[in-house]
């Protein structure tokens, strides 16, 4: 109940000492880090064609998350952004997901499981399911940028 | 989570019970009931009709938890649906389709605030009222024990009605659709932007004033889910329901953001 209420508190990584108290008590200190101070909040140029896009939204909880690649022309994520709207185990999950893709090839990030997201933040079981969604971000991000290069490449 | 799916599941599978237990049947007849019994005890249910419950006590008419009568509590199965138990199912519906009468009647909360005065409103009072334990104190531990368990049974009546979200939920999930659920992945991409849109506005708000605007907005929305909804249930759309049924949620959590603001 807790964690559904919290939800992202923007990149300035300000703290909320009640929150912030709460969160101790059931999560990892890990979680707790990526929720105070989320890595790569915000925006890319989805018109760009090296940059995928994703938005994707869970039915039985209402999180969403929008995650956003920038691919190289050697075919490495240079940059990542997200923004979640869920709870404190989603906005960790995807601040987490960009920090791992960034400096990845596409298909080294491609093969990212929810695994790798939920074990590195020690997400306890009713909250693996955030991890499965900034998974899904990740392949849908990556889905979107392949789809705009094969068009790109079709037409000159 | 604010939505209990599991206790909702659980009471729609005592209700699907339930419905079996009290067929019509004759005047009299002696039905066994293991649905609602605690303790997994069997007990016979005198049942009477599908219309009405009579008190096995008094022979009154009574509702399937408690006597209006004399008081007396009765090991129910057959209490119906939460549309059944709190709605107004003493009065008689000209309508060509009861059922979506039933979640009509129960369009009354507005924004999740309900309106007082309003048939379930009333009922839920009514029921409480003659729940409570202080009306038992004199009575058997199994009728104290009844009252306790009837009251609980009735507030998450009450509570899935009056919240917009649950009650639809419920709606749908009595008509055999199964949504919100862990692997359903919300298509409505428009809502899904508009919700980031406003979250955003609402990190960015700095005064009790400004988000009490927002909220004011979220909440016109929420309502106009609702009256899409009633005619949409009408029609049985449910594909069509289940997308508005997933704004009503990112719309409701939004709402729950909103009233947890405090200025920073």
């Amino acid at each position: 109940m807790a964690m559904s209420l919290m939800m992202r508190r923007g990149a300035k990584g300000a703290t909320f000492p009640r929150v912030a108290m709460v969160f101790r008590r059931g999560y990892h200190e890990v979680v707790h880090d990526h929720f105070n101070n989320p890595r790569n909040v915000g925006s890319l140029d989805k018109e760009d064609s090296n940059v995928g896009s994703a938005l994707v939204g869970k039915a039985s909880c209402g999180d969403v998350i929008k995650l956003q690649v920038k691919v190289s022309k050697d075919g490495v994520i240079e940059d990542a952004k997200f923004k979640t709207f869920g709870c404190g185990s989603a906005i960790a999950s995807s601040s987490y997901a960009t920090e791992m893709i960034i400096g990845q090839k596409v298909e080294e990030a491609s093969k990212i499981k929810n695994t790798d997201i939920s074990s590195h933040l020690k997400l306890p079981p009713v909250k693996i399911h955030c991890s499965v969604l900034a998974e899904e971000a990740i392949q849908a991000a990556i889905a979107d940028y392949k789809e705009k290069q094969s068009v790109q490449s079709v037409s000159p | 989570m604010h939505l209990s799916v599991g206790t909702m599941r659980s009471w729609i599978r005592m209700r699907g019970l339930s419905r079996h237990l009290s067929r019509p049947c004759g005047r009299g007849s002696v039905h066994t009931s293991s649905g609602l019994t605690r303790r997994g005890a069997f007990q016979s249910l005198r049942c009477f009709s599908n219309e009405g419950f009579q008190c096995p006590a008094c022979g009154a008419p009574s509702s399937p938890l408690v006597c209006r009568s004399c008081g007396r509590l009765h090991e129910s199965s057959s209490s119906g649906s939460f549309f059944e138990l709190l709605g107004s199912s003493t009065q008689s519906t000209s309508s060509e389709d009861p059922r979506s009468e039933q979640y009509l009647r129960g369009e009354t909360s507005r924004g999740g605030q309900l309106l007082q005065g309003r048939p379930f409103v009333e009922s839920h009072q009514d029921l409480q009222r003659l729940l409570h334990p202080d009306r038992h104190v004199a009575g058997t531990e199994e009728q104290r024990e009844l009252a306790d368990s009837h009251s609980a049974h009735v507030n998450e009546a009450a509570a899935v009605l009056r919240s917009p979200l649950r009650r639809a939920q419920y709606w749908m999930e009595l008509n055999g659709q199964k949504i919100l659920l862990e692997e359903q992945r919300i298509e409505d991409m428009q809502t899904m932007m508009e919700v980031m849109e406003t979250s955003e506005e609402l990190d960015a708000a700095k005064t009790q004033s400004e988000v009490d605007g927002l909220r004011q907005r979220n909440r016109s929305k929420i309502e106009s889910v609702e009256s899409e909804l009633s005619e949409i249930f009408k029609h049985e759309d449910w594909m069509t329901a289940r997308h508005r049924v997933e704004r009503l949620q990112m719309l409701t959590r939004l709402q729950e953001r909103m009233d947890d603001w405090r200025p920073k």
